[in-house]
């Protein structure tokens, strides 16, 4: 079989099938292919095919419904929502259309009302939006917001839906157990209230079905004696609380 | 048919956000769904493709949200991918020559034959249509494709009844339109899941969709089986959970395969490392370095220089791990059959653009997977629906609100990087559901018509999750930003001109050019359901 040499390489030789296999290579591999002509100039919509508009007009017309609509909030009626975030903490939002002459309070309590779970989170009118970190998971929430006068009277001036956070932890395996507040065998779970909320508890009660807290206490007055019970610590600044997740057994 | 002793469900979830300017002649953006294609979707379909010509017995979930559906049939981008191929292929070519020489030449000579394979497969092979590549994967038995939300909105921070359902529906609609089929499956965006969304899905036609396992295992009823069987929510539309060990061998960034130290260091790209002056032309406006593709060394370990990447032993390491992989769920199963009256479920779901673009050996250890799978007496790859064949009782209980992200919660789509666009997505939702009531039984003309779809669009786009994730992983913020604003301002400014009756018609054709998805949408179904 004859046998072609490169005149720049003469010590390489090829067959004719060589020769073949290696331009069949190249063709199927470099062969420019053919629809990367760019750009398309002319673009229509498909609902309405009869109007071309080119590139640059898009560009204008999107530019210009930016800038004319910029998304804003419109004052209309004042409006409070609740979006849970995890099982310990929830988001709340809000749109109030009236002047305040006094603070504004963010009053958030677990429903049903027989819960008595209830804590005020103060906030600024500067503001219309604050994450709030919750004392027990698993329980459902709803939120007023108030303004608060000089007798510290609240009037309300929205309120939100009442939602609900997951719990932290499994459903007890058997759901007829009855609760055993004095058993701290299982996880004790420490909620603390993040202090740069400074929210204010008030009334914090027991025992809720299975996953709930078995602390009860006015904070002003019983919640020394309960951090000191459940802490050790005479520290009622911390604001640390402590519950016991029981009925996880 | 003997019972089997555990299925494997094993699903990808394929999702982009919908990126398309053809307001710009070249956009940035638009690269994440030409690197996906490159990297993941050929390497992945090829892969499934070669296992089915072999008869080797899979079964894979696969889900397609509908933007990546919109993108990859949209004619704009698939031209546009071809002239990105286009210059892959020229820079390796010169990456070919420069290495001559040196030992990065056989992975410069890799990347060209990559490059060049792939616009073959792309063009001739599959003529631009992967979506058909994957419908013939459905109709030969070894997918099972399910839907996700239109836009991947996320769900439970939406706040409102109508947004939710449209999400659903529409991304159904879009599904069925595709593919010409009902999915009896759903991919929640982010798994995430709150009490009531199953009453949305079973409206829908859903049979099941996935959560994170704390989402079963946290159920109101403890789950008898824990991650191993799914729930039935009360309505007969079941729960998967995702099995949190089997899971973590591939998503962990520390412990998991990915992290190997012969595979491809994704972070190691020429893009950072060669001069700009030879990188211009195929860097963003010639000056700013961005990832290229071409990628020369390995993980190779902490505190080392890197070393070079040699593809021959990823590839056996990638073996090993779906060895060490089989063995683990071979083993969980059989610790759990004992206790069972099923087979067990270990259901692991992972975003398919894990494979291939950040794992770039992910395809070739899923095909390991899935060979040693097929061999496998004790256990099979399973979909959702081969296990409701095999087991029509299920634990009824409601789940636990869940999602598969940070802490397993909604805090990385709701936090101080971006709560400021909830109310602003609430207010559009509510402003939209208002006309749509006002407006039953009038007559709308045409044009408004068109202004009242496109708005809803508009709204669509706006919710998607991948925007509040952005924002807070802080990578393209002023992208993310722009598109909100973006999708927002045309809302209103639609939504204006049909109360004000003063539709601009070239304005609306812009608009439906420049989001062009959801052909078919029907503005009367934003409504919360009765």
């Amino acid at each position: 079989m004859t046998r072609l040499q490169s005149r720049h390489h003469p010590n390489m030789s090829f067959s004719t099938q060589d020769l073949l296999a290696i331009d069949k290579t190249i063709s199927q591999n470099y062969t420019p292919s053919s629809p990367v002509i760019l750009p398309i100039e002319r673009l229509r919509s498909r609902h309405a095919p009869q109007q071309a508009l080119q590139t640059h007009e898009l560009l204008a017309i999107s530019t210009d419904i930016t800038q004319r609509y910029a998304p804003h909030l419109p004052t209309r009626q004042s409006e409070l929502t609740l979006v849970p975030v995890d099982p310990t903490s929830v988001y709340a939002y809000w749109n109030i259309n009236s002047e305040q002459a006094g603070d504004l309070v963010l009053r958030v309590y677990a429903t049903p009302a027989s819960v008595r779970l209830m804590f005020d989170v103060p906030v600024s009118d500067l503001q219309n939006r604050q994450l709030i970190h919750l004392p027990s998971a698993g329980l459902s929430y709803a939120a007023v917001i108030a303004e608060r006068d000089a007798d510290n009277k609240l009037t309300i001036l929205a309120s939100a839906d009442s939602i609900s956070v997951p719990p932290l932890y499994p459903a007890p395996p058997k759901p007829t157990r009855t609760h055993t507040p004095q058993s701290h065998t299982k996880p004790t779970e420490v909620i603390r209230l993040d202090p740069a909320q400074k929210s204010t508890p008030i009334a914090i009660h027991a025992p809720y079905q299975a996953h709930h807290t078995d602390a009860c206490f006015d904070y002003a007055e019983d919640a020394p004696a309960f951090f000191q019970q459940m802490t050790g610590s005479t520290n009622n600044r911390t604001r640390h609380c402590v519950f016991n997740i029981s009925g996880l057994n | 048919m003997s019972q089997p002793k555990g299925f494997l469900n094993i699903v990808l979830h394929a999702h982009l956000p919908f990126v398309c300017h053809p307001e710009y002649k070249h956009f940035f953006e638009e690269n994440w769904l030409f690197e996906a294609i490159t990297e993941c979707y050929i390497p992945l379909l090829q892969m499934l493709t070669r296992l089915s010509q072999e008869q080797v017995k899979y079964r894979l979930t696969l889900s397609l949200s509908p933007p990546l559906m919109a993108m990859l049939n949209n004619e704009l981008l698939q031209t546009r991918y071809l002239a990105h191929l286009h210059k892959q292929i020229e820079l390796a070519e010169k990456e070919v020559i420069r290495t001559q020489g040196t030992a990065y030449h056989d992975l410069a000579k890799f990347y060209r034959q990559l490059y060049v394979d792939t616009r073959n497969i792309y063009q001739a092979q599959y003529g631009c249509d992967i979506l058909s590549v994957v419908q013939a994967l459905q109709a030969s038995g070894h997918l099972e494709l399910i839907s996700s939300a239109a836009t991947h909105g996320f769900l439970p921070l939406l706040n409102s009844e109508a947004a939710v359902r449209c999400q659903i529906e529409t991304g159904i609609a879009s599904f069925a339109t595709q593919f010409g089929l009902q999915p009896a499956g759903f991919w929640l965006p982010e798994c995430a899941y709150y009490p009531g969304l199953e009453n949305h899905l079973q409206r829908a036609g859903v049979q099941y969709f996935f959560v994170d396992a704390h989402g079963v295992e946290h159920a109101g009823t403890r789950p008898r089986y824990g991650v191993y069987a799914p729930l039935d929510c009360g309505n007969a539309v079941l729960a998967f959970a995702r099995h949190p060990a089997c899971s973590q061998q591939v998503w962990s960034a520390g412990t998991g395969y990915p992290g190997d130290a012969l595979y491809r260091e994704y972070h190691s790209d020429i893009g950072f490392e060669l001069d700009l002056d030879y990188l211009a032309p195929y860097i963003l406006d010639e000056h700013v370095r961005i990832n290229t593709g071409i990628k020369y060394h390995r993980v190779t370990g902490d505190n080392l220089p890197k070393a070079l990447y040699q593809p021959q032993q990823a590839a056996a390491k990638a073996r090993l791990h779906a060895e060490d992989f089989i063995n683990q769920c071979r083993q969980h199963m059989a610790q759990q059959a004992e206790n069972m009256d099923r087979p067990p479920i270990i259901t692991t779901p992972f975003d398919a653009e894990l494979f291939g673009h950040w794992w770039f050996e992910g395809p070739q250890w899923l095909e390991w997977v899935l060979r040693l799978a097929a061999s496998d007496a004790g256990l099979q790859t399973g979909t959702g629906s081969d296990y409701t064949q095999h087991c029509t009782q299920h634990q009824v209980a409601t789940p636990s609100a869940s999602t598969w992200g940070e802490q397993g919660y909604s805090k990385h789509w709701l936090n101080a990087n971006n709560d400021w666009i909830y109310p602003l997505l609430q207010q559009a939702a509510a402003d939209l559901e208002k006309l749509v009531r006002a407006l039953q039984g009038s007559y709308v003309n045409p044009l408004q018509e068109r202004a009242l779809n496109q708005a809803l669009r508009s709204l669509l786009l706006a919710q998607a999750s991948d925007w509040p994730f952005i924002l807070q992983t802080g990578t393209t913020v002023a992208y993310a930003k722009k598109r909100l604003n973006d999708h927002l301002a045309r809302f209103h400014y639609l939504l204006e001109s049909v109360q004000t009756n003063a539709i601009n018609a070239r304005y609306l054709s812009a608009l439906e050019i420049l989001d062009d998805i959801f052909p078919a949408i029907d503005f009367r179904d934003f409504q919360a359901p009765i």
